[in-house]
């Protein structure tokens, strides 16, 4: 079996996210310079195939991932933050692998003093001990290492049931599972698409149970959740990648000179 | 005063004592204006900082008071954008490559729409408030005059600090802010992303937005006394 499971299932749904690239159609790019460089810039073709994947999903979050988060956070927050912490160290080894590839060597040996200690001192990884003494988590995954490599993030991609992603960001995700030692462990049980399949739900739910109202706040002041998730996604993806070092620019609009004429709102409209 | 009579033409200046001292007294005079003229004095890297953890400071006090009715709420954030930031440039910030194609009438209802937009949003997430500290940690420049303000917003469930960039320049002898970043994420870039999805996807035009926020805004105002009489 080896290997073939996981594959398979992978396979199936590429052939899904196939046969749907090939029933909606693809946007046509503008002509019009200024449009043309904005419709780069979002660098969304399959625009129409993704919002219909986008409403399948807030379906599924709606009957299934939100009720299930909401019901989570009745658990006890410290058993909540152990298995936080959990999910955490058991992706650490993928971290580190990542951090080295990426020769930030100063982030591998954090990693791997916070896996040494948490293990050990933090019983099988259930508390963050590295944390208190100063080792702070972050976050490697082998599509922020394919970015530093210098690879393009691709158009943007949303997968069901698992949301926002990009072509970088799939193969990152299938290449971190060979980079996953625990793969192999239960590759050998044959029971490695169980193991992604239980990993990925406890992950999936203490990830949402984490932005329950986040995500409504931003959805009820969306005019387009779609068009404000994409942009939260990618900007999101990016600082990851920059690792939030000083120095690094912040986004942000550059800064405006010119002195047009503004008309001033009337101030009496704006609180009603 | 001898200097003087050489390089300057006799015809203009006699070289009467008096005259020539009215002169130099002129010229110190306005030297001394424009040095402490609002106008020309920029912002410094501390300046910028102690703005920022002053402005913060005082919103946090401000906007999660116990027990405080949504209008309020928004009345006193209102306050504090129209205070701390540059709303006009923000604006037009937003519209991105629209701004250039939109009439004066519509940019001046899209304005108004925007800033009750950006109150009503906004001032909610303070309703989420539980004790969070705020501080500044270290100032950068941005070209001349343009900082980033980096801080930090402690959480005391002991979840990892959240960053906050404050996009700032002195104009006009005041400090504003021009953008917010949170954990690298621009709100500026958000918010322009997201109309100008609106506005293409309402064929390419600016009424589609401005409908649209209508809309919205009208929705959330009508939220005021629920959530007033819910808190």
């Amino acid at each position: 079996m080896r290997y073939m499971r996981s594959l398979r299932f992978t396979g199936h749904l590429a052939s899904i996210a196939l046969i749907a690239f090939f029933a909606t159609a693809c946007t046509t790019p503008p002509e019009d310079p200024e449009a043309l460089a904005e419709y780069q810039e979002i660098n969304d073709p399959l625009e129409p195939m993704n919002r219909k994947f986008f409403a399948f999903n807030r379906g599924l979050d709606t009957v299934l991932f939100k009720p299930l988060a909401k019901a989570y956070v009745y658990i006890p927050k410290p058993a909540r933050d152990s298995i936080h912490n959990m999910i955490n160290n058991v992706k650490t080894p993928v971290n580190l692998a990542n951090d080295i590839l990426q020769g930030e060597l100063e982030r591998a040996a954090t990693t791997l003093g916070r896996f040494l200690i948490n293990t050990t001192i933090g019983i099988g990884g259930m508390f963050d001990v590295a944390k208190h003494m100063g080792l702070e988590r972050h976050n490697e995954d082998f599509g922020q290492t394919l970015a530093v490599w210098g690879s393009p993030t691709g158009p943007y991609i949303v997968i069901p049931v698992l949301g926002p992603s990009s072509p970088r960001a799939i193969v990152g995700t299938v290449a971190d599972s060979f980079l996953d030692p625990l793969t192999y462990v239960f590759e050998n049980q044959d029971a490695e698409l169980e193991y992604m399949l239980v990993r990925g739900g406890i992950e999936g739910i203490d990830e949402r149970s984490r932005v329950l109202d986040v995500l409504d706040d931003i959805e009820e002041s969306s005019l387009d959740f779609y068009a404000t998730i994409r942009s939260l996604y990618r900007q999101r993806r990016e600082a990851e990648i920059l690792n939030g070092e000083e120095g690094t620019d912040v986004p942000g609009p550059s800064f405006m000179t010119e002195a047009d004429d503004f008309p001033s709102p009337d101030k009496a409209s704006l609180v009603q | 005063m001898n200097m003087m009579n050489g390089y300057i033409p006799r015809r203009l200046f006699p070289a009467r004592p008096f005259l020539c001292f009215s002169l130099w007294a002129a010229f110190m005079a306005l030297g001394l204006v424009l040095s402490v003229s609002p106008i020309r004095a920029e912002g410094t890297l501390d300046g910028a900082g102690t703005f920022i953890q002053d402005f913060g400071d005082r919103a946090v006090n401000a906007l999660t008071e116990e027990g405080l009715a949504t209008k309020v709420l928004r009345s006193r954030f209102s306050d504090l954008y129209d205070e701390g930031f540059d709303a006009p440039a923000i604006s037009r910030f937003v519209l991105g490559r629209y701004w250039k194609k939109t009439a004066k009438e519509e940019r001046k209802e899209f304005m108004a729409l925007f800033n009750k937009f950006v109150v009503q949003t906004y001032s909610a997430k303070f309703r989420h408030y539980s004790g969070e500290t705020f501080e500044v940690t270290g100032t950068q420049p941005e070209g001349s005059n343009v900082f980033i303000v980096s801080s930090k917003v402690l959480q005391p469930s002991g979840d990892p600090p959240i960053t906050l960039s404050w996009r700032v320049s002195k104009t006009n002898g005041a400090y504003k802010i021009y953008d917010i970043t949170v954990e690298g994420v621009s709100m500026a870039i958000t918010q322009r992303s997201e109309f100008s999805s609106v506005i293409r996807n309402g064929g390419g035009k600016i009424a589609a937005l401005i409908d649209a926020l209508r809309d919205k805004t009208t929705k959330l105002a009508s939220k005021e006394d629920e959530t007033a009489n819910a808190n």
